[in-house]
């Protein structure tokens, strides 16, 4: 073999094979992980609320002026709601909205 | 429940652009269900920015929910690097304080790792463990 071919055989593939994987790690992790959560990084997502019935929300970001403002009874049918937990919790709550509630516990943390 | 679910992901196409993945959602929106579901209780997730003073202001959140007395939120602001729990008065007496207290810590240990959906499903999973039945 001559001096460029082993060059060639003994550098330009290793170094071709490493430029390869190099290429594809961040052709995919570099896209997937840019949304991620990093602690000490700036989240500049929107606010987002989780709810497994998102009617049970009263405030401004349910798009359901309906319920704040009368009874349920007369409002749930004329919604497009076809949950019946609701329904059926419906029967029991205070017409009157929003609800007094008494004191709340729970707890707090950082990190 | 279906209709949660899509009404999530129709009505509200944000969610899809925030860091969260989709299996991550779905992943939440089960344990969201099943806690719900085995409690009775209502459970809700906020992420998102709160306002000085933090406690008031999950406290207000909390209070916008149908039933207050009967739901338990988990707010997460992880540009404040704070996590509020609130338990409404009926929901406090199946979750003191001290097991609310519980829960936080190991979803802080989670979060500080950079895991927002993991933290947030094993902290719903205790916090409705420790609810028990309904």
């Amino acid at each position: 073999m001559s001096i460029q071919q082993t060059v060639l055989v003994f550098a330009g593939i290793p170094i071709a094979v490493v430029a390869v994987v190099y290429a594809l790690v961040y052709a995919t992790s570099g896209r997937r992980n840019s949304k991620r959560y990093r602690p000490g990084r700036p989240f500049t997502f929107a606010p987002v609320w989780f709810l497994s019935a998102p009617e049970r929300l009263n405030g401004s970001v349910s798009s359901k002026p309906a319920l704040t403002s009368a009874g349920h009874h007369a409002e749930l049918p004329a919604g497009s709601t076809p949950a019946g937990p609701l329904l059926a919790q419906a029967a029991d709550a205070p017409a009157n909205q929003p609800a007094p509630h008494g004191e709340t516990g729970g707890a707090s943390d950082s990190w | 429940m279906t209709a949660g679910e899509q009404s999530k992901l129709t009505d509200r196409p944000g969610v899809l652009d925030g860091p969260f993945t989709t299996p991550q959602l779905l992943r939440l929106d089960e344990a969201l269900r099943q806690a719900d579901e085995s409690t009775g209780l209502t459970f809700s997730v906020y992420v998102g920015e709160l306002d000085e003073p933090v406690r008031g202001h999950a406290e207000k959140l909390h209070g916008q929910l149908e039933d207050p007395d009967r739901s338990v939120l988990l707010a997460i602001s992880p540009n404040q690097r704070v996590l509020e729990i609130v338990t409404g008065a009926l929901a406090r007496r199946r979750i003191p304080d001290r097991s609310a207290k519980l829960a936080a810590l190991s979803m802080a240990a989670a979060f500080g790792g950079g895991d927002l959906a993991g933290g947030a499903v094993s902290g719903l999973a205790q916090l409705a463990g420790q609810a028990g039945k309904s």
